[in-house]
């Protein structure tokens, strides 16, 4: 490509504009290696961008690459408020830099920017090395998700016995959508408890895999882990929902004969209080 | 009413922001409507959307999006455009609003407001998009001049005269952001009078003010700060061009109390109404909130 390159038209703007946009190491490094490619005839890019006494075309094009960067890792800091403070800013950055790499984003919401964080931290170095950082980031985004799920009417204690008992069989009750499950390392629970002592991160025992359930009670998200057989009786309602007898059926899979009924009342009283239940659509 | 663009004059309002929800809905407030960001609220449920219900009931709200990118090479994302359609079927809004710029392309989405080159293939481009996006919408929208810190080489049009191009080939609305103008002038080293005068005025629809930040070598559209004098000035220059229309404050960064913000919107009033009686006071006179 000659020195003397055209201005070229917005298919070909924009695409030049976005790779300079994202380049990790900055908007000159990004024309280096375009003019590597042959995508563009000159470094300066002056073909693109005017130049003044002011500023150079690179630095103009910098302002933009800066705002793209930073507006991201803010909104992921926001997003992941207990994993920014653990692995502190710089790490931070670094991550930052890594995912949007990995995942530049495609939606038009930010809102949508951080749902492959946890998946990507599970796979990052930083996991290796701090276990339960890729759980805590997936705690983190669990409890955005039900944020702003759908609304529901969730069924009282009485509404719930009322329509049970008189048709165990038939009537049957499911989760609400602001409603989420996970196996988590036990390790992910005490790092969204218990905030870092001086900014950084140290290593975290690994723990056993414990049931978490995440929910949005009016607008107030909440999370806890849970027994085995709560976390299996509210798989089942999570998957297709369940009437009454089918859930006693779970119950007593791992509970006495003689407790079984009393640990499902426990269930149904804790479940309705924390509004989580429906009736199936 | 704004004699040939109509629509409304809302009065004075300010963008609506998670920090005050509490506050706009626990009392009565002395601004006239709210702006909402419109992707804040393309959410299934929860509080955002409490709160917009809530709002709107009380208020005269305006959508105003972020990701239309109107000026992508991409085609148009209509699966955004159908979630803004069912928005504003719930909402109501009086106008729904975007900006003149884009914000991605190759399918993704700096979730920025990115320059266009202003030429005339980028015109033609940004006027048949607009048509269809108001085909779809079934609205005519307005688009806001953005904040730019670069000009491309290749650029044959001014930027105003783009803007009041696309507005009138496309038959829709301006939001005149004054602040973005002031910007763009000090960082390009134009006339932001100049730029006010060339717009064709009574397809202003709104007018928007924000603060900025002096980076030194260029100043940057931050909404971080008061409207600062200069704007307000461009604001009273502008009032005096276009007449009464809807005008509201933006602040996204630092956020203040309510009662900085509201202050900002009366104070926005009152230059307002001087500037459309022929008073000319001292800058910075008008009733200021400095709480």
């Amino acid at each position: 490509m000659s020195e003397a390159q055209p201005f070229p038209d917005l298919r070909a703007l924009q695409s030049v504009f976005w790779r300079l946009l994202v380049a990790p190491e900055g908007v000159a490094a990004g024309a280096r290696a375009l003019r590597a490619e042959g995508a563009i005839g000159s470094e300066d890019l002056g073909f693109l961008v005017q130049a003044d006494d002011r500023m150079t075309p690179r630095e103009r094009l910098d302002v933009y690459a800066d705002m793209y960067f930073y507006r991201l890792r803010d909104c992921l800091a926001e997003d992941f408020p207990k994993l920014s403070a653990w692995i502190g800013p710089t790490r931070l950055h670094n991550l930052v830099t890594d995912y949007l790499l990995a995942h530049p984003p495609v939606h038009f919401s930010l809102r949508e920017l951080g749902r492959r964080v946890p998946g990507y931290v599970a796979g990052h170095a930083l996991a290796g090395e701090f276990p339960g950082i890729a759980d805590l980031a997936a705690l983190e985004w669990a409890r955005v998700d039900v944020f702003d799920e759908s609304d529901a009417v969730p069924l009282t204690r009485g509404e719930l016995l009322e329509q049970g008992t008189a048709a165990p069989d038939v009537f049957v009750a499911a989760l609400i959508p602001a409603f989420r499950q996970l196996t988590l390392d036990r390790a992910a629970l005490a790092l969204w408890r218990e905030p870092p002592e001086d900014g950084g991160l140290g290593p975290a025992p690994a723990g056993e895999p414990v049931s978490v359930r995440i929910w949005r009670q009016g607008f107030d998200v909440y999370h806890r882990s849970i027994e085995p057989d709560e976390a299996d009786c509210l798989a089942v309602l999570a998957q297709q929902g369940a009437t009454l007898a089918r859930l006693g059926e779970i119950v007593a899979e791992t509970t006495p004969p003689n407790r079984a009924g009393a640990r499902l009342a426990e269930f149904l009283d804790v479940w309705t209080a924390d509004a989580v239940l429906m009736a199936a659509p | 009413m704004n004699s040939a663009g109509g629509v409304p004059d809302l009065g004075h309002g300010v963008g609506l922001r998670r920090e005050h929800f509490e506050r706009v809905l626990d009392a009565p407030t002395r601004v006239d409507w709210f702006e909402v960001l419109s992707e804040n609220f393309m959410v299934k449920g929860g509080r955002p959307l409490h709160v917009l219900d809530r709002v709107r009931r009380d208020y005269p709200v305006v959508l105003h999006g972020v990701s239309l990118s109107i000026g992508t090479s991409d085609p148009l994302d209509l699966g955004y455009l159908r979630e803004l359609r069912s928005l504003a079927g719930r909402v109501e809004p009086a106008w729904v609003s975007d900006h003149l710029c884009w914000t991605g392309v190759g399918g993704h989405n700096a979730h920025d407001l990115l320059p266009l080159p202003y030429t005339e293939e980028a015109l033609r481009h940004v006027v048949e998009r607009v048509l269809a996006v108001q085909d779809v919408l079934g609205r005519r929208i307005a688009l806001e001049n953005v904040s730019t810190y670069l000009t491309f080489a290749g650029s044959t049009l001014c930027e105003w005269d783009f803007l009041a191009e696309v507005a009138v080939q496309a038959d829709c609305g301006i939001l005149l952001d004054v602040n973005n103008v002031y910007v763009s002038a000090q960082n390009h080293g134009f006339d932001p009078e100049k730029y006010v005068s060339a717009l064709p005025a009574e397809r202003v629809w709104q007018i928007h003010l924000a603060g900025h930040t002096d980076r030194g070598s260029h100043l940057l559209d931050t909404h971080s700060r008061r409207v600062c004098d200069a704007v307000w000035e461009l604001y009273r220059f502008a009032t005096r061009r276009v007449g009464a229309v809807a005008s509201l404050v933006e602040w996204d960064e630092d956020i203040p109390e309510w009662e900085v913000l509201e202050g900002e919107s009366l104070r926005a009033r009152e230059i307002q109404r001087s500037a459309l009686a022929g008073a000319d006071p001292t800058p910075g006179s008008e009733l200021r909130s400095d709480v």
